[in-house]
């Protein structure tokens, strides 16, 4: 083929451009680290990184959201402890007070420790969490019990909040104060003051029958606790299963995102061998001709 | 004619052969770096017989033309190459303003605010009455509805520059038909009489390339001989040396090309301004319906479970996002004003409830018939998909095709171009050839000189 001076210079210049691009392409991939960084760098893998960003996203939030169920959950667990110590506490005092050898001077002593009990779960029922009740279902603002009238009523509702801890799965953080306090299964703080009132006025078979709903109630404390129980430990499951899935998550957004360093840098280096041999070659382009030579 | 003086004669042409050469050597040196330039050549043919009883006696030889080497066949295809290649770079200029709007890599995009909006609703469902939650959740729509107008406002700026640009192919379109109306002027008349035109011709045939580049032409001769320039559509852009001009105008939504009073912008289809338009009314179009199809969808959803809802003050929810039918992108701005007035809660439950909170955060997996069956996040990555695809097609039809023009204009290069090392190969000939001839004159000299001699003598 004839080669005329402009094929050649056109020719040159238009090789040392590719060898150009290619090395900047690479020498970028280097020094940003990414591979992907337009769409058009892999359409497919830039589309799944959209949701996988959106999936990590999500996944963040729920550990959060696990933080605070954790919180609310051990603090409503400890508090059923204590209120289920206070119970057997309660029960202890109350079966010694009901038994006939404890005369009634006896039976009025305890009858005010009992109250001071009472007095104990009365507190215990109100506990909040930056201020809000955590026994009164959604009616956080309020506390679970009023007694105006003359007898504890649940005044919560039985909306326990929910916390979402992974797609789809919902933990109960709390449980009604209405479940615990006066559950009509057993209705531990009504039952426990007409113990009290009962022992105070002498009269022992009411005490028995009130003594008797208390037992009860110390029972649906128990089927409280086990339901709080289980949400810690569903928490915990998905604390680790989440675990996983980040993990696995962040090593899909790398191998989709990052440029593997290693290759990056050896197709850098030879593109940059390309380069410097095509610079040289430039450099002897069009040295001569046959007019140099021409006397 | 015979004898010493005819000799001479033929001397004499050789000499004026060999200066003409020399001469053409000299223009094709002098043009080595103009682009277009095809390198002329002098063709010499033996000069008229004499018949003689004993033979034919020739007359030395002469020049029979100057003619510029070029191939007709090649310099076609290359119109067409260059109208292909044009039509991708077209397509590649605007892709190149496109892609960076559709960035994921900076991780500030709309997908990360649409994730950081559900996940803020997430956590306030997690403890609906927060006040600094809600406070959050408000922020993050506003932050998310910014964002898309942003994107959407980029997208109007991207469109805004294809348009001017548009108006400067079509200015350029303009000023080429009329320059090369103006060579026809002076051209036809010498190609007429069976020139070639020369340097002339070349000049005409880059213009016709940088023509070909910009929008699909097609190039005949009627039977006086006028070039006929057509577009691809076959309508009358020039002819001999009238050119007739394309004419712009931009509405609010399109571009409107017209030659001779008739809309003419869909029959482009070739050239950067062919590329252009098919970008504009493609992949461009595509996405802006994209995306205000996925705010649209956004909006319905969100504000139909926000109303669905109470606010910390146990009134029905409101409005959430507000938008204009048919600019949702443009135009989507958060319709709640106070955070006391986010309903978090579903009706009838107390302030700790927020199941609506959850709900709206639940519309993250919400497969949505309106978009194909999508969940937002899937159609938006769908759009990052088509952007990515198109632009990933375009270049690489644009590599290819640059290719191929490159091979063409090389082999172009190839017949046409000038080449110092031939040259100075022709150089040497003709002053070899002068030389003689030179010297053929100084021995004819001495022949006549002989000749007179007999005379005195």
């Amino acid at each position: 083929m004839r080669i005329s001076e402009n094929s050649m210079i056109q020719d040159y210049l238009k090789n040392l451009e590719e060898v150009r691009e290619r090395w900047f392409d690479w020498n970028s991939q280097v020094s940003s680290g990414k591979k992907l960084r337009k769409p058009s760098d892999g359409p497919s893998e830039s589309s799944r990184l959209v949701r996988i960003r959106d999936e990590f996203s999500r996944i963040n939030q729920y550990m959060r959201n696990l933080s605070r169920a954790d919180s609310k959950l051990a603090l409503a667990d400890s508090t059923l402890n204590s209120v289920r110590n206070l119970t057997i506490q309660a029960s202890e005092k109350a079966s010694f007070a009901l038994t006939g050898t404890t005369s009634q001077t006896g039976r009025e002593a305890i009858a005010l420790e009992l109250r001071g009990i009472l007095e104990n779960l009365e507190a215990l029922a109100s506990t909040s969490q930056d201020g809000l009740y955590i026994f009164s279902g959604s009616r956080v603002d309020a506390p679970p019990l009023d007694d105006s009238g003359g007898s504890y009523v649940y005044q919560g509702d039985d909306r326990v909040p929910e916390i979402e801890i992974a797609p789809g799965e919902r933990v109960q953080v709390s449980v009604t104060g209405g479940e615990i306090f006066t559950n009509p299964a057993g209705d531990v703080m009504n039952s426990l003051r007409r113990l009290i009132d009962h022992l105070e006025a002498g009269d022992i078979d009411q005490a028995r029958l009130a003594f008797g709903e208390l037992q009860q109630g110390g029972k649906a404390i128990d089927g409280a606790r086990f339901k709080v129980s289980k949400g810690i430990t569903q928490v915990e499951n998905a604390r680790t299963r989440l675990q996983d899935r980040l993990q696995n998550l962040t090593q899909e957004v790398s191998s989709l995102e990052d440029a593997d360093m290693a290759e990056a840098i050896s197709r850098m280096v030879q593109a940059e061998t390309a380069l410097n041999a095509s610079l040289q070659a430039g450099a002897r382009l069009r040295q001569g001709n046959l007019f140099d030579f021409l006397g | 004619m015979g004898g010493i003086f005819g000799a001479l004669q033929i001397g004499l042409r050789n000499l004026s052969n060999a200066q003409a050469g020399i001469f053409v050597v000299n223009e094709n040196v002098a043009n080595v770096n103009v682009e277009g330039y095809s390198r002329r050549r002098v063709i010499y043919q033996p000069g008229p017989y004499e018949q003689r009883p004993y033979g034919l006696i020739g007359s030395g030889a002469e020049i029979q033309r100057i003619e510029s080497v070029r191939d007709v066949f090649l310099e076609a295809r290359l119109l067409l190459e260059h109208q292909a290649t044009g039509f991708f770079a077209g397509q590649e200029y605007g892709v190149t303003q496109l892609e960076p709007i559709m960035n994921i890599s900076s991780g500030q995009g709309v997908s990360d605010e649409m994730s950081k909006f559900f996940d803020a609703f997430l956590e306030l469902a997690s403890d609906p009455s927060s006040l600094s939650l809600r406070q959050v959740a408000l922020a993050q729509a506003d932050a998310l509805a910014s964002r898309i107008r942003t994107t959407a406002s980029q997208l109007g700026a991207v469109e805004e520059n294809l348009k001017m640009r548009t108006q400067d192919l079509v200015n350029d379109v303009n000023g080429l038909l009329h320059r090369i109306a103006a060579i026809n002027t002076k051209l036809q008349p010498m190609l007429s009489l069976g020139q070639d035109g020369g340097p002339l011709y070349d000049e005409r045939q880059k213009l016709l390339n940088e023509l070909a580049r910009k929008i699909d032409i097609q190039v005949q001769t009627d039977q006086s001989g006028n070039m006929v320039l057509t577009t691809g559509s076959g309508r009358l852009l020039l002819m001999g040396d009238e050119a007739n001009e394309l004419s712009f105008e931009a509405t609010a939504s399109d571009v409107i090309i017209s030659l001779q009073g008739e809309d003419i912008t869909s029959e482009i289809q070739k050239g950067e301004l062919g590329g252009l338009l098919a970008f504009q009314t493609g992949t461009l179009s595509s996405v802006r319906d994209s995306l205000n199809t996925l705010t649209k969808e956004l909006a319905d959803a969100v504000n139909a479970v926000h109303q669905a809802g109470v606010d910390l003050d146990g009134e029905p929810g409101g409005v959430f996002f507000s938008t204009v039918a048919g600019q949702e992108a443009r135009t989507i701005s958060v319709a709640v004003m106070n955070f006391r007035d986010i309903a978090a809660a579903e009706p009838g439950a107390g302030i700790g409830n927020g199941s609506n909170a959850q709900a709206i955060a639940d519309l993250r997996d919400k497969e949505i018939s309106e978009l194909g069956g999508q969940t937002l996040t899937e159609y938006f990555s769908q759009i990052v998909f088509e952007v990515g695809l198109a632009g990933q097609t375009v270049r690489s039809s644009l590599d290819l095709q640059t290719q191929m023009l490159r091979q063409l204009e090389n082999q172009r290069e190839s017949v046409s171009g000038v080449s110092l090392d031939e040259e100075a190969i022709t150089l040497i000939q003709l002053q070899r050839s002068y030389e003689a001839s030179a010297r053929l004159i100084r021995v004819l000299d001495t022949l006549l000189e002989e000749t007179i001699n007999l005379v005195r003598s």
